[in-house]
This record gives structure tokens, C-alpha cells and sequence, in this order.
């Protein structure tokens, strides 16, 4: 599909899903790898099957809000491999799922925190490490798009990454630098499943779950993937040539956002 | 390649003379696809039909203006006769453009941009869409011109938003016959028809005024080559059943 051979990705949120099957399709492309992700167990699965792919893995436990640990973290990440080729900043999730009457702020501020100051975040310490002619890719959301219900946290904040992501490749073409978008649409992960953290689905029970209709929040047109077609399209995404699209979404969506 | 592999797959493409149009038509035969082509002119799309049919691929080359109804409709009804039916339908025939203010601007310009544009995109779909098949993809090309207002060239912008909407309608009326239709946004691409190269005798001539530079009013743009779109549009007319529909892919260099 293409020779990603000497380059270096960062997949934030690479634990699980999306950013797990993004960070295995970007090492089989022959990428080195960094992962991050609050779980420690996840991320020793994950570096076994990049490694398998005989490409390297930096792992670390970090909480995207925890800026001191962002900044750790990437530090380590610059001191094994000096710079950053693709940024994917894929960790994200709905925590606050209540009607604004209802919502907690706290959650509905870490909602916020994960999602939108977490891409910033590691955008914002990474940039001077990432070469020219890099990709940023931000996992962004139809939701952030298109507003719904008991879910606003998640809507404004994923809107947010979306109108970042257009400030950002404004910033950033002198540089040759291409960012973009990516919206999965409903992809049968942990989150999507709003699974307790005590006990994860597995991607083919959820699969199974939405086979025959997605979740009633959805409309019946729009198909439940699997996390591997959104790491296909990730990597599409990191094989641009230089001078490809930047400021542009893409998206694996059924309906129009 | 193996996922793209268009073998025994009919595709249209409108507008296949020359430019982007020629590029599609040759990425998609030579992904394996037998090749619809149509323009307004016979000359050019003949030539196109002959490349098709030295990758060894069959051609139908029709002079059609897809801004009138009939002759759509009897280009369509001649694919079928020839192929059986349409798998991938390439709306890429536009252009018209009336680049003028609207205060200076004839009815008549104006009237043409739209009915090429956003017309010809329509007529295709509705003569085509009996005969497209479950897993058929429509691909229409439209511009980011039809997303973000720009001064003297309102009525290019108009038909485009149009097309833009009518994609995502008809993403809405046709999921149910595992139909999926998007729209391509091709950023700025060296064609002959482009009002912004001095010289644009070929898509050669334009590319090399603008090696390593961009063009002064896009200044984040690069200025690409035809076969960058065919590219796209054979990615996306290889996507599986069930992948993206209603959405745009774009290969422009500024926020729309």
C-alpha cells in the first residue's frame, strides 16, 4: 500500500479502537512507533503487535488532560527518536452523557479537557519536533459536526478539534505540514459501546451487537465498522504525498454532516 | 492493488476529453473497468476511448451535452445497450464560467454555469440511476467554490453548492440500494481550462509556470497534475459496499 520505512508516528489514545488498529496499520507501513494511553496492560498488547511488524514502539501511561504528563512523555518520546513525522491525536471519549439540565460540570469540563485541549496539547508540545512535510491527523467526530442530544460535551468539543484542525493547517502550510481531519463515523469500540472500564467488549461482540441496525442514536443507514477500517483510512491519510490536502475532512460517515 | 481491481466494472464519466475527465477515465480502466465517455466535442473523447481500449479495456465515446436532457438520456440508454449497466458514475463535465461580477453578469452565462454544472450532474443521475446496480458509485466533482463565497463568480458558485447538496440529498434516497454517492473537491488542478496560467496550452504548460510556486491568490495551493484526481476517484470508486456516502473528499490546500 505504500513505505511509511523511516518515519515516526505518534498515535495518542492507542491503547484500544481506533488509535490501536491506527497505530498497527501505520507499523505495517513500516512506521516506527509511539503510543500513548491511560492503561499500561493495553499498551504492552499493543507494542507486542507493532513490534511483530518489526517496526519500534515507545509506550507511556498518560492522561491527555495532564499537561505535566503530555510534556514528560513527549520529551521521552523526542529523546528516542528525535522528532515526529505523524501526529494522530486519536485519544478522545463522551464521559458527560446527560442533557445540559442535567450534566455535571466537571464531567462535562473533562469531556471538554480530553478532547479538544488534549489534541492542543500534544500539538502544541510536539510542533517544534514535528519535520516539515509532516502529517497531523485529528480524529475528530460527525458529532462535531452535526449537534444532537446528551451528548453536547462531547459535540462542542469535537467541533472544536474540527475548527482547530482549519486554524492549524492556516498556521501551518509554510511548513509543509498537512492537517487534517478524520471522521469514523460509529466504529464498534469500548467507547462507542459506552462500556464500563471494568469490563471492555470485545470489537466482534459489539459487531455483532449493531450487525443487524446501529444504536438507536444513529440513523439506520449508517453501518457499525470495525476500528480496522478507520486505521486503513489513518493510513491513507499519512500516505499523502507532500503538498496533499490539508484543512479538509475525511470521513467514513453514511450521512451527511 | 488487489482492492482495486475494477475488473468487469462499467464506469461513465462525463467530460472525459481531456483534463481531469481523461485522467479518471484511464485510472479507472486501468483498474479494469470498461469506460463510458462523454463531452461535447467528438474529437477528444475518441481519442480517450482509443487509449481505454489499448489497455485493453472496452469504450464508448459519445458527444454529449449533459447541460440537455435527451441527449443524456439516449447516451445512457446506448451505455446499457453496449455494457448491461453503470457500476460507477463520474459527474466530472463543468466549467462555463462566467467570471464576472453578478451586477455585470448576462442571464444567459449565468443560466449556462448552472445548467452544466448542476443540470448536467442532475440529468446524468436520473437517466442513469435505473441501471445502476447495488454496490454502484455515484462520484460527482464539484469545487470548494461551492462551499465558500468568493466575489465574481457567482453563478460557478451557485451550481457547484447546488451539486454539493444534491449529493448529499441523494446520499439520503439511495443508501437503501447500497448506492453510495460523494463528491470529489479537486483543489487546483493543471487543466487547459484554467483562467489563472498564462500559458495554458497543456497541462504541462501550466504545471511548469507554477513549479515550486503557487499561483498568487492561493498561496497555501499546489498546483496539481490531472492524474492526482484520477487517483482519487479510483479510491473512491473502490471502496467497499457500505463505505462512506453523503460525504466530500477534497484535495485542496485551504479550510472550506
Amino acid at each position: 500500500m505504500g513505505n511509511l520505512s523511516g518515519k515516526v508516528a505518534l498515535v495518542t489514545g492507542g491503547g484500544r479502537g481506533i488509535g490501536r488498529s491506527t497505530a498497527i496499520a501505520l507499523a505495517g507501513a513500516g512506521a516506527d512507533l509511539a503510543v500513548c494511553s491511560r492503561t499500561q496492560a493495553e499498551l504492552d498488547e499493543v507494542a507486542e503487535q507493532v513490534k511483530a511488524t518489526g517496526s519500534d514502539c515507545f509506550t507511556g501511561v498518560v492522561d491527555v488532560t495532564d499537561r505535566a504528563a503530555v510534556e514528560r512523555f513527549c520529551a521521552g518520546l523526542v529523546d528516542h527518536y528525535s522528532r515526529v513525522d505523524i501526529l494522530v491525536n486519536n485519544a478522545g471519549g463522551g464521559l458527560e452523557r446527560a442533557v445540559v439540565a442535567e450534566a455535571d460540570p466537571d464531567l462535562w469540563r473533562r469531556t471538554v479537557e480530553v478532547n479538544l485541549f488534549g489534541t492542543f496539547l500534544f500539538t502544541r508540545t510536539l510542533l517544534e519536533h514535528i519535520s516539515d512535510g509532516g502529517k497531523i491527523i485529528n480524529v475528530s467526530s460527525g458529532m462535531g459536526l452535526k449537534a444532537g442530544m446528551q451528548a453536547s460535551a462531547y459535540n462542542v468539543a469535537k467541533a472544536g478539534v474540527h475548527i482547530f484542525t482549519e486554524c492549524l493547517a492556516n498556521e501551518l502550510w509554510p511548513r509543509r505540514i498537512d492537517i487534517n481531519n478524520l471522521v469514523p463515523g460509529p466504529v464498534a469500540t469500548s467507547t462507542f459501546n459506552r462500556d464500563d472500564p471494568s469490563a471492555r467488549t470485545p470489537t466482534a461482540d459489539i459487531l455483532a451487537r449493531f450487525a443487524e441496525a446501529p444504536p438507536a442514536h444513529f440513523p439506520e443507514f449508517e453501518r457499525v465498522k470495525h476500528p480496522d477500517e478507520v486505521g486503513k483510512l489513518a493510513l491513507w491519510m499519512a500516505l499523502r504525498p507532500e503538498g496533499g490536502p490539508t484543512g479538509q475532512t475525511f470521513s467514513l460517515a453514511r450521512r451527511p454532516l | 492493488m488487489s482492492e482495486q481491481d475494477l475488473a468487469g466494472k462499467v464506469a461513465v464519466v462525463t467530460g472525459g476529453g481531456r483534463g481531469i475527465g481523461r485522467s479518471i477515465a484511464l485510472y479507472l480502466a486501468r483498474a479494469g473497468a470498461d469506460v463510458a465517455l462523454c463531452s461535447r466535442s467528438n474529437g477528444e473523447i475518441e481519442a480517450v476511448g482509443e487509449e481505454v481500449r489499448a489497455l485493453g479495456r472496452r469504450a464508448l465515446a459519445m458527444a454529449v451535452d449533459v447541460a440537455e436532457w435527451e441527449p443524456v438520456e439516449s447516451f445512457a440508454r446506448a451505455v446499457v445497450a453496449e455494457f448491461g449497466r453503470i457500476d460507477i458514475l463520474v459527474n466530472n463535465a463543468g466549467g462555463g464560467f462566467e467570471v464576472t461580477p453578478l451586477a455585470e453578469s448576462t442571464p444567459q452565462g449565468w443560466r449556462e454555469a448552472v445548467e452544466i454544472n448542476l443540470f448536467g450532474t442532475y440529468h446524468m443521475i436520473r437517466a442513469c440511476l435505473d441501471d445502476i446496480p447495488a454496490g454502484g458509485k455515484i462520484i460527482n466533482i464539484t469545487s470548494g467554490m461551492g462551499l465558500e463565497p468568493r466575489p465574481g463568480n457567482s453563478s460557478y458558485s451557485a451550481a457547484k453548492a447546488g451539486a454539493h447538496m444534491l449529493t448529499r440529498c441523494l446520499s439520503l434516497e439511495i443508501w437503501d440500494r447500497g448506492i453510495d454517492v460523494n463528491d470529489i473537491i479537486p483543489g487546483l488542478v493543471a487543466t487547459t481550462n484554467v483562467d489563472w496560467a498564462k500559458d495554458r496550452s497543456s497541462v504541462e504548460s501550466v504545471l511548469a509556470e507554477f513549479e515550486g510556486k503557487s499561483p498568487p491568490f492561493a498561496p497555501s495551493e499546489r498546483v496539481k497534475h490531472p492524474d492526482e484526481l484520477g487517483e482519487l476517484v479510483l479510491w473512491v470508486a473502490s471502496m467497499p459496499a457500505g463505505g462512506p456516502t453523503g460525504q466530500s473528499f477534497s484535495l485542496a490546500r485551504r479550510p472550506f
